[in-house]
Parts: structure tokens; sequence; C-alpha cells
């Protein structure tokens, strides 16, 4: 083939469902995480390229962080933009810095950071905006589910039917996580749908650590015989039943992240 | 601009179907005869070493580079994937290389099994199936979320050195390049309802809309077809089925305008 104008809207290879961080960041392989960034004054971009490497595991829990100049060095910043992102992620509870002999910075254990980090989170977000984020999630999974069973080919159903025991033989709250949103984004692959692929991975990061990563997590054995029936449908190339299992399976998440919302606000 | 069109009245000529064969195959040999030449480069390094490490592979750059160079644009990403086992260091191994907004960078993709990003392309059809078969095979139209984000076709042909399968040469072909170009051939035909379809069914390219690419045709007749060895031009009760030289391919002709 040979044909003129460049891809549109082509983005960075490695990209994934991941972050754990803002839907912005854009997640990359585990070696690029360190290397130099180059970009003075991009505290942000410093920030987000920690950020990622602590909740990567490639700066473990527990451990000092390299001194500020390796650090700087490593990223190619000056310290000063390294000390500003530095304290963001002290703010966010994500690095500790303790003074004097064997003082230093250090990472702080992913589990408790993130349980807190999504605690505040959920705080943050008001009744009616989750009842939002919920409509929109209805609207992107019914609407895949729905494509998914007329579309998807036999080696779709196979990957989602492993996908949906997967949920179901899921041991910690990470793999649930993982597991829950490697399904729903199947779902969307299978309907061939680049819009509704891209709009789930992006819903998939906002909500998945909501659903999951908390001491009031869902349900999983309700959650994976949800998917397991709506793996069925699309199986059965039953779009109609596929899309309202996928619509009362968001349903049934979001309420729940909605009572549990509606439980801090008594307590605070 | 050459049309491959017959001019049959009625624009129902029985050449129709080829024709869109034809313009397909042709569209899809650049890029196999290019991955041609880089696989006999991949073979090549196992040729030389009988352990190659990871830099042996950087002499397919120039190669994989100018092959993202030279389509355009059409090509998103192009390179090398190892077969698990066969490199001492590591399971998987890519020297892989994407264009991404006029600039060719190379991927490096996450290997690690325990990672939430984690990559196993030795799990993907477009590796499989080379793999089983040894021969080439385009996989897709499918969704690439984790690496190009775009609707496209992976073509990929196996390398092997001395009888032994040692990964795939491939490239991810966009889907709309493909779809334009045919377009630009002329080959839509008032009355004549053409459909250019996968192995699965799944059409590619359609010349009417009710076939929207990314739809199935599931037909147990045209899954027998595709099951047989020798592809020749066919027919069931509801549609032609022309082959696709060297490709995994059909075109449907349909009958009437259903």
């Amino acid at each position: 083939m040979a044909a003129s104008d460049g891809p549109a809207g082509t983005t960075r290879a490695g990209e994934t469902e991941t972050a754990a961080t803002s839907p912005a960041t854009r997640p990359m392989a585990r070696r690029s995480v360190l290397v130099p960034l180059g970009i003075e004054g991009r505290a942000d971009a410093v920030t987000e390229r920690l950020r990622e490497a602590i909740f990567l595991g490639i700066l473990p829990d527990g451990e000092p962080l390299p001194s500020e100049a390796e650090l700087s060095l490593e990223l190619a910043v000056s310290t000063k933009t390294l000390r500003e992102s530095l304290a963001v992620l002290r703010a966010e509870g994500l690095i500790e810095t303790r003074r004097g002999r064997g003082g230093g910075s250090f990472v702080q254990s992913y589990g408790r950071v993130q349980r807190s980090l999504v605690r505040k989170r959920l705080a943050s977000l008001s009744a009616s905006q989750l009842r939002d984020l919920s409509d929109e999630h209805r609207a992107v999974s019914g609407m895949a589910a729905l494509l998914a069973a007329s579309r998807a080919d036999d080696d779709q159903i196979a990957l989602l039917s492993s996908r949906a025991l997967a949920l179901a033989e899921a041991a910690s709250g990470m793999a649930r996580s993982r597991t829950d949103s490697q399904f729903h984004i199947e779902v969307a692959v299978a309907s061939q749908s680049e819009r509704l692929t891209r709009a789930e991975v992006l819903l998939q990061r906002e909500s998945r650590d909501l659903l999951w990563a908390n001491e009031n997590a869902i349900d999983q054995s309700r959650a994976s015989a949800e998917h397991l029936a709506i793996y069925e449908a699309i199986g059965h190339q039953d779009g109609e039943a596929a899309r309202e299992l996928a619509e009362l399976h968001v349903i049934s998440n979001y309420r729940h992240l909605l009572d549990v919302r509606l439980k801090m606000r008594r307590l605070q | 601009m050459v049309s491959f069109v017959s001019t049959a009245p009625g624009g129902s000529g029985p050449g129709a179907g080829p024709a869109l064969a034809k313009a397909a195959v042709q569209l899809m040999a650049p890029v196999s005869d290019s991955l041609n030449v880089l696989r006999s480069e991949a073979a090549a390094i196992f040729v030389r070493s009988e352990q190659p490490v990871a830099s042996d592979f950087e002499a397919l750059r120039p190669t994989t580079q100018a092959i993202l160079r030279s389509f355009d644009g059409s090509i998103f990403g192009c390179g090398f994937m190892a077969a698990p086992g066969v490199l001492a260091w590591g399971r998987l191994f890519q020297e892989w290389w994407t264009l991404l907004d006029g600039e060719v960078e190379q991927v490096n993709l996450d290997f690690d099994s325990r990672s939430e990003s984690f990559y196993d392309y030795s799990l993907k059809e477009y590796f499989c199936l080379p793999a089983e078969t040894g021969a080439p095979h385009v996989e897709g139209p499918y969704v690439d979320y984790l690496c190009t984000q775009e609707y496209i076709l992976t073509m990929a042909l196996p390398v092997s050195a001395s009888g032994h399968f040692t990964g795939v040469v491939g490239a991810d072909i966009s889907l709309e390049h493909l779809q334009r170009e045919l377009l630009d051939r002329d080959v839509v035909h008032p009355g004549k309802a053409l459909s250019l379809v996968n192995k699965k069914g799944r059409v590619i390219f359609s010349t009417v809309s009710r076939l929207e690419p990314g739809a199935m045709v599931r037909d147990p007749e045209l899954s027998a077809w595709f099951a047989t060895k020798e592809h020749e031009p066919s027919r069931t009760s509801d549609f032609h089925i022309w082959p696709c030289a060297g490709l995994p391919w059909a075109v449907l002709a349909f009958d009437r305008d259903q």
C-alpha cells in the first residue's frame, strides 16, 4: 500500500488501561519510566513519571528514593523542578521524608497509599457526579455488549470466557481490579469499535480503583457472576440481553459506590 | 487511474468480484514484499550467531525504518518478535518500531508478567498462526487498544533458521488506508454487493453500507471454503466466493442486493 496522509490520533505504543493515576497519564513500559525527560520546568511531567514508577513498583515500597542529585541527573531536570514534584508526591502521601541520620525520602506502601487516594477521590465526588459517571458507563458498556454479541468471533468469545473466570479466581484487590477492567475492555474490543474501546478504557481508569481498592469493595462473586452472564449472552449472540445485563452490572456497581459514599459523608 | 472493474451493462458484471480480490492482493503485495526482505535479514541473524544478543537485532533497524517511512503513514508499526524460548536472555523480545506523527520510534512493550500492562505477543493470532502453519497471516481488522489504539490489520511472516521457527516479522497496517485505496480503485459497483472478508467472516471492506466493516458474515459454507486447501472460486446459495491469492481473505459477491 502507498497512501498519502499520516495516521491521525495515533498515540504512543504501550498505552494500557493501567494508570491508577490521572486519566491524562500515558502509561509507559517499565524501562521507559526513568528515562530522561529533559523538559525543563515541567514539574507535572516529572511528578507523573515518578508516580508511575511507584505504582509500577520500579521504585519499591519502603525503599529510599535515590538522592535528589542522582534523580535530577537521571531525569535530566533541575533540582528545583525535582523538588517541586517531590513536594506534590509528599502531599499525596506517596513518599515520606525523614530527617537526620538514615533519613531521606522513602516510598510509601502501595496498598495503603492507594486506599487513601481512593477514599479521597470518592469523597470528592458528589452523588450527581457519580450518577453521571454511571450514566456514561452504562451507555458505553451497554452498547459495547450489544455490538459484541453480533460481531465477536470465536477467539474473542473464548477470551471473554477466560476473562470472566479470571475475576472469579482473582485473589487480591489489585488482581480483582485488573481482571474486572480487562473483561470490560475485551467486550469493547469485541464490539469492533475504536471509539467505544477508548471510552471504556478511560471509564475503567476512572472507576476500577473506586470499585476495588477500598475496604468496601464491590462483591467479587456478584461481579463475576454478572460477567459470566454477559459473556454468555454475547456468546449466544443475544445482543439485547447482553446490553441489558451490562447495564444492570454498571448500575449495581455505582449504586454500591454511592452507598459507600453516603456512609462516608455521615462519618465526617 | 486504472479501473479493474468490468464495465458490463448495469454494473453487475461477473468481473466485479475478482477485480476487488485482485485490487486487495495488489495493495497488500508491497507490504508482504517488504516483510520478506525483513524476514531474510532476521533469519540471517540466527544464522550468523547461535545465541544472538539483543544488539544483534539492531541490524534490522535500517530496513524496519525504511519500511515505516516508505509507506507514507499506512503502516503504523513494523519489526521482529522472537519466539518464546529462542533467545537465551528472555522469553519475549521484540525489535519493534512505530511511526507516530511522522516520527519513527522504538517500542518497548511491557514484558513483565506481573505488571498490569503486560503484553504477551506470543498469544496473539498474528503470532500463533504463522508459528503453527509456517505461512504468512493477516490478523484483523481488530481494535488494537494496547499498542496503536487503532482499528488495524497485522500482517506477519514466520522467520525460521535451519528449519526452526524463531519468530515473526510483522507490520501493523492502517485499515482506513486500505479502504480508501480500494475505493480509489473504483471497486464500487451499483447493483452489486461485494464484501471483502477475512477467514473468520469479518468484513474488511464492502461496497454496500449494510455490510459494514467489522460485521460478521456467519456462514458455515464460507468457513468450510476457508478450510479447504486450494481456494477455488465457489458459490453458496447466497453469494459467490472469490479467493484473494496468498491472503487469508475472500471476496463475497451477493447475487442480489438483499
